[in-house]
């Protein structure tokens, strides 16, 4: 449990305010977001609203911080200090299709670490076995 | 009654996020500055946020469809909403 002096907390609330870097991160949401409306709009012939756009934007944002509040917790809770596949997995429990899609991602990744282990096991044990005997030779009968 | 992956293949779009956007917004967030990210997680998390946009996009454009309007108004934002929020937990 980290305990944090007012400073640092005050310090921190200053961080998460509206300062340039977090101005820049949204700006940067925001004109992702109007990419992504403007193709369902060439699709759909349906066309946004300015403040539609900003408003979906600002949605994104407080569910990312949402999620980045849940991991971090769960991650506490399983005593780590680095957040994990699992916690990610825990955090979308509730919702099947996304479930799938986490376990998607998750068995690529094992079956090409399955198979990087089969081969480090490879290696390693080419190398515990005995090398053949070398034998060098000796051409003494040229020099008689 | 379709599969919900073959469903949202159709709905995919093809932009995403900048490389490390979602990285940069959830670092603002956790408390703790030692809390380290594990690669993959920062893939899932971009996964989730691009099918949460998708969702709302869809979403709003099947509401202003069935009104009959051509133009998406923070009224058909107001009326997803609850479900959709209902439905990402």
């Amino acid at each position: 449990m980290v305990i944090l002096t007012p400073t640092e907390k005050f310090i921190n609330l200053v961080i998460v305010m509206d300062t340039d870097h977090v101005q820049r991160l949204k700006a940067s949401l925001h004109f992702t977001m109007g990419k992504m409306c403007e193709e369902q709009e060439t699709k759909t012939q349906i066309s946004f609203d300015k403040n539609v756009i900003a408003t979906i934007t600002e949605i994104l944002w407080q569910k990312i911080k949402l999620i980045a509040e849940d991991l971090e917790a769960f991650a506490k809770h399983g005593k780590r200090t680095t957040i994990n596949l699992d916690d990610v997995k825990l955090l979308v429990r509730r919702n099947e299709d996304l479930k799938a899609i986490l376990e998607t991602l998750g068995s690529p990744n094992s079956e090409e670490n399955a198979k990087i282990d089969k081969r480090k096991a490879l290696v390693k044990k080419k190398k515990t076995d005995i090398p053949p005997e070398v034998h060098l030779d000796t051409d003494d009968d040229m020099f008689v | 009654m379709d599969n919900y992956l073959q469903l949202f293949e159709r709905k995919k779009s093809s932009t995403k996020f900048k490389e490390g956007l979602i990285h940069e917004i959830i670092k603002l967030y956790t408390a703790d500055q030692k809390v380290r990210i594990g690669g993959e997680v920062i893939t899932a998390v971009n996964e989730i946020a691009l099918r949460f946009v998708d969702e709302i996009l869809w979403r709003t454009i099947n509401q202003a469809h069935n009104e009959g309007v051509k133009d998406v108004n923070l009224d058909h934002i107001e009326k997803i909403i609850p479900q959709l929020l209902l439905d990402f937990a």
